[in-house]
């Protein structure tokens, strides 16, 4: 029955209710002061948590009622990066209106990812695992954009920054005051909906014989949904993770009926968030907002979720070119474009006076080395990108999305916590085993939860890789801050030497993938086809799986984890045609280059003499593209 | 690690002295603390590293019209520098980690704006000595009339009971401050100032320390100095209007709190004079209070 979920909710309440009276009711029976500081911020502080973990449970709930999605919550959805978008351009552009209320700002901002993400998952008839693949890369790309403009206007932002950071500390009633009334009304129109709302995990043919608007049922719990999350998240910032955890546990807990649901879920939600931050503040003291914790246990969360779903959610197709053209032509075009750009790269950029200067060879020594890491970087991660689409057989499988950069990545980090300071050949040696682990991890993830739960795992890794960056900055470690530059993707601090070795490496990796296309164009076919041609599969795989493994691991050290090009040029080369097996190698290698390259350019131009590091911006354009794509899928 | 870098960078500039007579040379700043020690001593660089932070937190000294920005402070712009071919540039010890391909083709001084020894205000008169050498001008006027100044400030404050002293800074959400422990400048000025300073927390290698506003409480004998930074301060303030705990501070009941214009607060000799007026000018009036 029910009794588990009685247990957890008690064990969630009593735990962060003997923690709080530990740490706060000394200040009780203390002098005055020491009593307004129970009243008035340790109070309101569990107080705080207590209501926005019910209405983050709520929240989740709502979500995977009207998505039929048990993966849906704000976190997933893109809610708490689109809500900062819109309180960092308002605080940037019309620093008057977050006098008026940071609120509807939120939740201009909160709306807005929701609605993006809908859109984007129309298509596939909200099918739950798109949804939250569109979910998860929305949220990536305006993260991307939000570290952009913290970059550029890092004073006026990052006290925004600080005050989104998900903590809970509190100095008056007042937020809770203000925020309570919103949180009550929404949850009570969520309960007057109960009847319609729980109706909607029938097949939409029962709901409608029984006389539903069905459309309508749906945009009420939406939009309450995303009243409650934005509300959340004006005044508190991200806090991802309570809106899964809560519905899951209280489902686990052997709650079945609807409206008994949403009451767990909120009660399960107000408990996990107050727990999370009474323990942190008992550990950790006041520093660490729990957002930050919370979101760092999503990834986790999802995974285990993920292994109790089916799998589903279909194949992606590329869109290809109908008409097939002769190679040839197609991969001259590729080069030329891509000497163009090169040649605009190394000898065009803006002067002090608002010009532009060319620059045959005065520029060479600073751009240089640049450009050769650019390029190189993209030309491996689009080959990456290749091998693991054809090793999968997803077109959708990419070194960015499937985590292997964020594997890297968290090896390097775990490396630099652990105090290591590992050479240049021992660092590309780390990336490549993190990246080599997370592809592993992901081939036997694709067997039980299907192509798209593998990526969803992938985008839940990076997302634990970008809040464990998040949660660096916060502590200021100064051994961890040139990982920290990595980790937003600049290619500034790359010396002529680096950036050489970079171009022997790809130099030499690249023509073994091309030995490796006989094997690459069999695989489509599926391993038991390929086993009964005679493929030495068992002794071809490792080699395949350590080759994607070490161009991900060293493209990722210079130009970061997240830039979406492994996952862009291959698709690239299908959309303009190319076929076979020699020419998309040749064709994604290509472009690759040609895309980073770009975005290193870009990244030196558009903010000059500011920049925005190589691969953010091709994150930017590569989460553009991955949008665009699935909107047009 | 440090301290070998500042020595290197100290030898770097006696070897290469600057030609007596010759024209003033154009030099590139790429920290905050040095284009103050520059624009102190009565130079104005050619380019700047982050000129609008150093308009907004520094300001006094006034940049005038005409100096190039160089880009952010983690990252100047190193084809504008190539562009500009400055005689020198002017960097910062920390900086060196991600500017190695810069002082492989420029001639650069690393120089040590943060003090190891925790004594900011004679680590910003070394600071002021090593700049002057570079730009061929003399610290040691500049040098004798700011501490002539903080002397002066200590003297009018002098007297008062010992009161220790919060220097800090109200982050926008007013939840969470900044304060300044002994080991930067401001904490440096209260030192001179012969006045005790309230916090004796942890403290970063700058100085500064985040802490949470409750903190407050613990110090319920302070009075308190906060820096109005504008915008932010104002909805930090605003927000606090309506808090209890804040109203309930002894320090606010009895008067003992003032804002002062922001001072930046890695800054070098400049920016201590400034502070140690502002002190001095509004501390014994704070006083009355309680």
């Amino acid at each position: 029955m029910a009794s588990r979920f009685f247990v957890l909710l008690f064990v969630s309440l009593v735990g962060a209710g003997a923690l709080f009276a530990r740490g706060a009711l000394p200040l009780l029976g203390g002098d005055e002061l020491k009593e307004i500081l129970f009243f008035h911020a340790a109070l309101p502080r569990l107080c705080m948590a207590l209501l926005a973990g019910a209405a983050l449970g709520l929240a989740g709930l709502l979500f995977q009622q009207v998505l039929r999605n048990p993966l849906a919550e704000p976190g997933t959805l893109g809610i708490f990066a689109g809500a900062r978008l819109a309180l960092g351009l308002a605080t940037l552009g019309a620093p008057g209106l977050l006098e008026w209320g940071q609120g509807s700002i939120a939740l201009a901002g909160a709306g807005g990812a929701v609605g993006l993400v809908l859109l984007l998952a129309a298509r596939r008839g909200f099918a739950p695992l798109p949804v939250i693949l569109a979910g998860l890369a929305l949220g990536l790309a305006l993260e991307a954009l939000n570290k952009a403009l913290l970059l550029l206007h890092y004073e006026a932002l990052s006290d925004l920054a600080l005050s989104q950071a998900g903590g809970l500390g509190q100095i008056s009633f007042l937020p809770v005051f203000s925020i309570a009334p919103w949180i009550a009304a929404l949850a009570a129109a969520a309960f007057l909906l109960r009847r319609p709302l729980a109706l909607l995990t029938l097949e939409d043919d029962g709901a409608r014989s029984l006389g539903l608007p069905l459309p309508a049922v749906r945009l009420a719990g939406l939009a309450i949904a995303t009243g409650l999350a934005a509300t959340v998240a004006a005044t508190l910032g991200g806090i991802a993770g309570i809106g899964l955890a809560a519905p899951a546990l209280a489902r686990a807990g052997g709650l079945r009926r609807f409206p008994a649901l949403m009451a767990g879920s909120a009660l399960l939600g107000a408990g996990l968030l107050a727990l999370t931050d009474q323990a942190l503040l008992a550990l950790a003291g006041p520093g660490l907002p729990a957002g930050t914790l919370t979101t760092l246990l999503t990834a986790p969360l999802l995974l285990w979720l993920l292994r109790r779903m089916k799998g589903g959610g279909g194949r992606a197709s590329i869109p290809a070119s109908r008409a097939t053209h002769p190679a040839g032509p197609l991969l001259l075009g590729l080069a030329l474009a891509l000497t163009a750009v090169l040649a605009l790269a190394l000898t065009l950029g803006p002067t002090a006076t608002g010009g532009w200067s060319f620059e045959l060879t005065d520029m060479l020594e600073w751009r240089g080395p640049r450009v050769l890491a650019a390029l190189s970087a993209g030309a491996m991660l689009a080959v990456a990108g290749l091998v693991i689409q054809r090793l999968t057989g997803n077109p959708m499988a990419s070194p960015e999305l499937l985590g292997l950069s964020a594997g890297a990545g968290l090896a390097l980090l775990l490396a630099g916590l652990l105090g290591l300071a590992p050479g240049r050949g021992a660092m590309i040696a780390l990336a490549a085993a993190g990246a080599l682990a997370v592809l592993a991890l992901m081939l036997r993830l694709q067997r039980r939860a299907g192509p798209t739960g593998m990526l969803l795992a992938g985008l839940a890794l990076t997302g634990l890789l970008g809040a464990a960056g998040g949660l660096l900055l916060l502590t200021g470690d100064p051994r961890l801050l040139p990982l920290l530059g990595w980790l937003a993707g600049s290619t500034y601090a790359v010396t002529a030497a680096e950036a050489w070795t970079a171009f022997a490496l790809a130099a030499i990796l690249l023509p073994l993938s091309g030995l490796a296309v006989r094997w690459l164009s069999i695989l489509p076919l599926g391993v038991p086809t390929g086993t009964a041609l005679g493929l030495p599969w068992t002794r071809l795989r490792p080699l395949l799986l350590g080759l994607a493994a070490l161009l991900t691991g060293a493209a990722t050290l210079l130009v970061g984890p997240l830039s979406f090009v492994g996952l862009m040029a291959p698709h690239l080369c299908r959309m303009i045609g190319l076929r076979g097996t020699a020419a998309p190698l040749a064709g994604a290698a290509l472009s690759g280059a040609l895309v980073m390259t770009l975005a290193d350019w870009l990244g030196r131009s558009l903010a000059f003499p500011w920049q925005l590091p190589a691969g953010l911006v091709a994150t930017l354009l590569g989460s553009a593209y991955l949008l665009g794509w699935m909107l047009r899928r | 690690m440090i301290g070998r870098r500042a020595l290197l960078g100290g030898l770097g500039a006696l070897a290469v002295p600057h030609p007596a007579g010759a024209a003033t040379p154009r030099l590139a700043s790429l920290d905050l603390a040095l284009t103050e020690a520059l624009l102190t001593l009565g130079v104005t660089p050619l380019a700047v590293a982050n000129l609008p932070l150093y308009r907004r937190l520094v300001g006094d000294p006034v940049l005038p019209e005409g100096v190039i920005e160089l880009g952010p402070q983690q990252e100047p712009n190193l084809e504008l520098l190539q562009a500009l071919r400055p005689d020198r540039i002017l960097a910062a010890d920390w900086q060196a980690g991600g500017l190695r391909r810069v002082s492989s083709s420029f001639s650069t001084s690393f120089l040590s704006v943060f003090a190891a020894d925790g004594d900011a205000l004679a680590q910003a008169a070394r600071l002021l000595r090593a700049v002057a050498t570079l730009s061929g001008t003399d610290a040691e006027p500049i040098i004798a009339e700011a501490t002539t100044g903080i002397a002066d400030a200590a003297l009018s404050v002098q007297g008062l009971d010992d009161r220790p002293v919060l220097l800090f800074r109200l982050m926008e959400d007013a939840r969470n401050m900044a304060v300044f422990g002994s080991r930067g400048m401001p904490g440096g000025v209260l030192a001179r100032l012969g006045l005790r300073n309230a916090w004796q927390g942890r403290q970063n290698a700058a100085g500064v320390a985040s802490a949470g506003i409750e903190a407050l409480a613990s110090m319920p004998e302070a009075r308190l100095i906060h820096f109005d930074r504008g915008a932010e301060t104002a909805r930090a303030l605003s927000r606090l209007e309506v808090s209890r705990f804040w109203q309930a501070l002894p320090a606010l009941r009895q008067g003992r709190i003032a804002a002062m214009p922001v001072i930046y607060p890695n800054g070098g000799l400049a920016s201590a004079g400034r502070l140690a007026r502002q002190i001095a000018a509004r501390l014994p009036e704070l006083a009355r209070h309680g």
